[in-house]
């Protein structure tokens, strides 16, 4: 045992927390270092002396200031809220009901704005931003396909053959003429 | 220390947290006098010492409901008086920064009269006490709260273990470590 395993062991000495031959050990080495057993008998005397300090005593006047506090936390409008808010109430997950609704709306806002703000393509390349994308594009406009105008709707109502009010149409009489000369024939 | 009394401390608790207000008084008129010489040990100061003991009971008045009966009572009042008396000690620290280079080295830390030795037994009593408190005085927090806690709270290791929040092993190794430090401060009071 050397100096510092004895120092370690002083307070279960003391205290009677060794096994008895950790303690008969310590004794041998107290034996043949008068210094350590004095050194021992010094913690002892300390540990007696430190019980022996007297009790602090609080004042006179400490339970009528602590009352008059104790009031005053009572009326206050906070414990109040305090009180109302969290005695005899439930909670979910450690939150008080309020807490817990504000929470679950923020994470419901959360998802519907992060859903609104998800690609709707299912393209998986990235997008890039706009001025980038008109820069580097290689791909004719012309080859886009032309849009539907107005124009064109009414321009294929105009040639429909079965139009028949249409501005082409055979006057009747000439139109008959011809079926009579092929039948003819 | 223990006395005997018709409910133990966590009877009450329980009977004041169910809104027996005359139990209060009674957990109050128990831990008062205890929680006062464990801060004044601590800190070194009445005034602030009993500040400190006044906000733990109001404490105690106010969070009622935030104790769970898995604990002992007095582990928990003693973990709210160290926590509010380690925040004070932080505090006057800070303070201090500012005053150090116009006080003393002696003045740092206390404010202890000059006392002679050799005029009776009560004076080298409380001249024992003095250089004692002194002595905790310059202990590190750590060291400090458990030895106070063990030797003149007279607390067991279990509790003190619970109290501040280190494993057994450690607390013992630190209380071993503060008497030692002690003893090496205190020599010429032997």
């Amino acid at each position: 045992m050397n100096r510092y395993q004895f120092e370690d062991l002083i307070s279960d000495y003391i205290e009677n927390k060794l096994p008895i031959a950790k303690r008969k050990e310590l004794e041998a080495f107290m034996e043949a270092n008068p210094e350590a057993k004095d050194q021992l008998e010094s913690i002892r005397s300390l540990m007696k002396s430190m019980k022996k300090l007297p009790e602090v005593r609080t004042s006179d006047q400490f339970t009528a200031k602590l009352m008059k506090r104790v009031e005053f936390e009572k009326n206050r409008p906070s414990a109040k809220k305090y009180v109302a808010t969290t005695v005899g109430s439930k909670t979910y997950f450690g939150f008080t009901p309020i807490y817990a609704t504000v929470m679950t709306a923020l994470v419901v806002a959360f998802v519907v704005v992060g859903m609104q703000l998800v690609p709707k393509t299912n393209n998986n390349s990235t997008v890039l931003p706009t001025s980038i994308t008109a820069e580097t594009s290689t791909i004719p406009k012309s080859t886009s396909p032309k849009p539907y105008q107005n124009d064109d709707i009414m321009l294929a109502e105009d040639h429909d053959s079965t139009d028949v009010d249409g501005p082409a149409r055979v006057k009747s009489g000439q139109f008959d003429d011809k079926i009579k000369l092929v039948g003819n024939k | 220390m223990d006395k005997e009394f018709i409910y133990s401390d966590e009877e009450l608790i329980a009977r004041f947290q169910n809104g027996d207000e005359q139990a209060y008084v009674e957990l109050v008129n128990r831990y008062r006098d205890r929680l006062m010489t464990f801060v004044y040990r601590f800190v070194n100061d009445g005034v602030i010492a009993e500040d400190i003991v006044q906000d733990t009971l109001v404490k105690l008045y106010t969070h009622k409901d935030y104790y769970r009966n898995i604990a002992k009572f007095s582990t928990w009042i003693y973990t709210i008086a160290g926590n509010l008396a380690k925040t004070e000690l932080r505090k006057k620290k800070r303070r201090k920064v500012t005053n150090l280079s116009e006080m003393g080295t002696e003045d740092w830390e206390y404010q202890i009269p000059a006392v002679e030795r050799d005029t009776g037994d009560i004076v080298q009593g409380q001249f024992a006490e003095q250089q004692i408190q002194r002595a905790i005085q310059s202990l590190p927090l750590h060291f400090r709260t458990v030895v106070i806690l063990r030797d003149i709270q007279e607390l067991s290791y279990e509790e003190i273990s619970k109290i501040v929040e280190v494993p057994l092993g450690t607390v013992k190794s630190r209380i071993n470590r503060a008497r030692l430090q002690l003893q090496e401060m205190l020599k010429e009071l032997r």
